[in-house]
């Protein structure tokens, strides 16, 4: 129980982080960074997919993160790859979540 | 936003569902339906194919009025006859099903000994197709969903009767859809059974949650969200039940899977043995 509420907790943490203008990065991002972020997240989402528990947006974040860069919003492209990236990490959290509980309940 | 994390986060908390060892199919069954006898009692188990309608009278009596003059009535009809219409071979859907087809949704899906999969109905209609040297339909809308609106208001009435077989294969397909039920998913982290076990009749937001029971009796459906959103034809309201899965997944924020994998497959076995007993009422509307 304790678990699924740190996962709540933590969505609802990113949720919040990620759109607080106070948490933009203390400098500004490249385009490198952008594009190692973008891969991090995409490798993320593929993790969570192989499980069955990629989230709706995460694909999304991640292609509008692409655009962004290509635009040279690089800060933007970051927050939203890193939101994608956490994203891809708490779907594939959750299914360890849910395989544990399912696994202790067949015990 | 903050709002609808907040619902999704109490539903969450408020878990009781009624599985949660590992039991057989006939256990689950008896204490899947015993859970809904005992919340809405005085509901009885023919009820439960009229959905949320079964249990919030003031949404019912407004469902019935908009039965008087039921919108699907005009993809029925075009239903039938794409049912009836012939292949290029001269031969039609009925010669691929028993029965020819009349009278045999509520034994579906099914558990196929022979290829190890599960049947569904629009499966076996697209099977149909292809056997014939036609091309495969759409899935989820359209002409398949009217076929399959059809040929399911031929069982009206009819009592669902999935049956899980002897047979370890089958086993697994019934226990993949109920781990599927059961799991937590997307970002709001809520599984099916969150809404349509725990807290069916709770309102969640401006909507009312229905029981899981009887859920899949009434599919295809039509839905009035489905027919504002395509009004182009007579078909745009009508949805298979995997559609509505994909709907389901996406409200809780997970990514959906595709119509007939595997996923949904093993959920529309595992929910329909659960409503095994509720007779069908395919093609009525739905908000």
């Amino acid at each position: 129980m304790k678990t699924l509420v740190s996962l709540a907790a933590a969505s609802l943490l990113l949720t919040a982080c990620v759109s607080s203008p106070a948490d933009e990065p203390m400098t500004p991002a490249t385009a490198n960074d952008v594009s190692a972020a973008v891969e991090a997240a995409e490798a993320a989402r593929k993790q969570a997919a192989s499980v069955g528990h990629e989230w709706r947006d995460t694909g999304g974040f991640i292609d509008e993160a692409r655009s962004l860069m290509e635009d040279g919003k690089y800060d933007e492209a970051m927050a939203l790859a890193e939101k994608a990236e956490a994203q891809g990490e708490l779907g594939y959290q959750q299914w360890k979540i849910e395989t544990s509980k399912l696994q202790a309940n067949n015990e | 936003m903050k709002k609808l994390i907040a619902a999704a986060a109490a539903l969450a908390v408020v878990a009781g569902s009624p599985l949660v060892a590992q039991a057989s199919p006939e256990e689950d069954l008896k204490d899947f339906q015993a859970h809904y006898m005992k919340r809405f009692p005085g509901v009885s188990v023919d009820d439960y194919t009229n959905g949320v309608y079964a249990v919030n009278a003031d949404a019912r009596s407004s469902w019935e009025s908009i039965e008087d003059f039921p919108p699907y009535d005009e993809a029925l009809i075009q239903g039938e006859q794409f049912f009836n219409e012939k292949f290029a071979n001269g031969k039609t859907y009925a010669d691929c099903f028993p029965n020819g087809g009349i009278g045999i949704r509520q034994n579906y899906p099914y558990f196929d000994s022979e290829s190890g999969d599960i049947k569904t109905l629009e499966g076996e209609i697209n099977e149909c197709r292809e056997a014939n040297g036609e091309t495969p339909l759409k899935w989820k809308v359209g002409k398949l969903a009217a076929i399959s609106a059809y040929m399911a208001s031929t069982s009206d009435g009819k009592k669902l009767n999935v049956e899980v077989p002897d047979d370890p294969r089958a086993l697994e397909w019934y226990n993949k859809g109920k781990e599927f039920y059961y799991s937590k998913r997307g970002q709001l982290n809520l599984s099916c059974a969150n809404c349509h076990v725990d807290n069916p009749g709770m309102r969640i937001r401006a909507d009312t949650l229905s029981p899981a029971l009887g859920h899949p009796s009434h599919f295809p459906v039509w839905r009035m969200k489905w027919a504002a959103k395509d009004n182009s034809n007579d078909l745009g309201g009508l949805g298979t039940m995997h559609r509505r899965f994909g709907g389901c997944n996406k409200q809780v924020r997970a990514k959906p899977f595709p119509a007939q994998s595997d996923e949904y497959k093993a959920l529309e076995y595992f929910l329909t043995y659960m409503s095994n007993g509720v007779p069908v009422s395919a093609s009525r509307t739905r908000k």
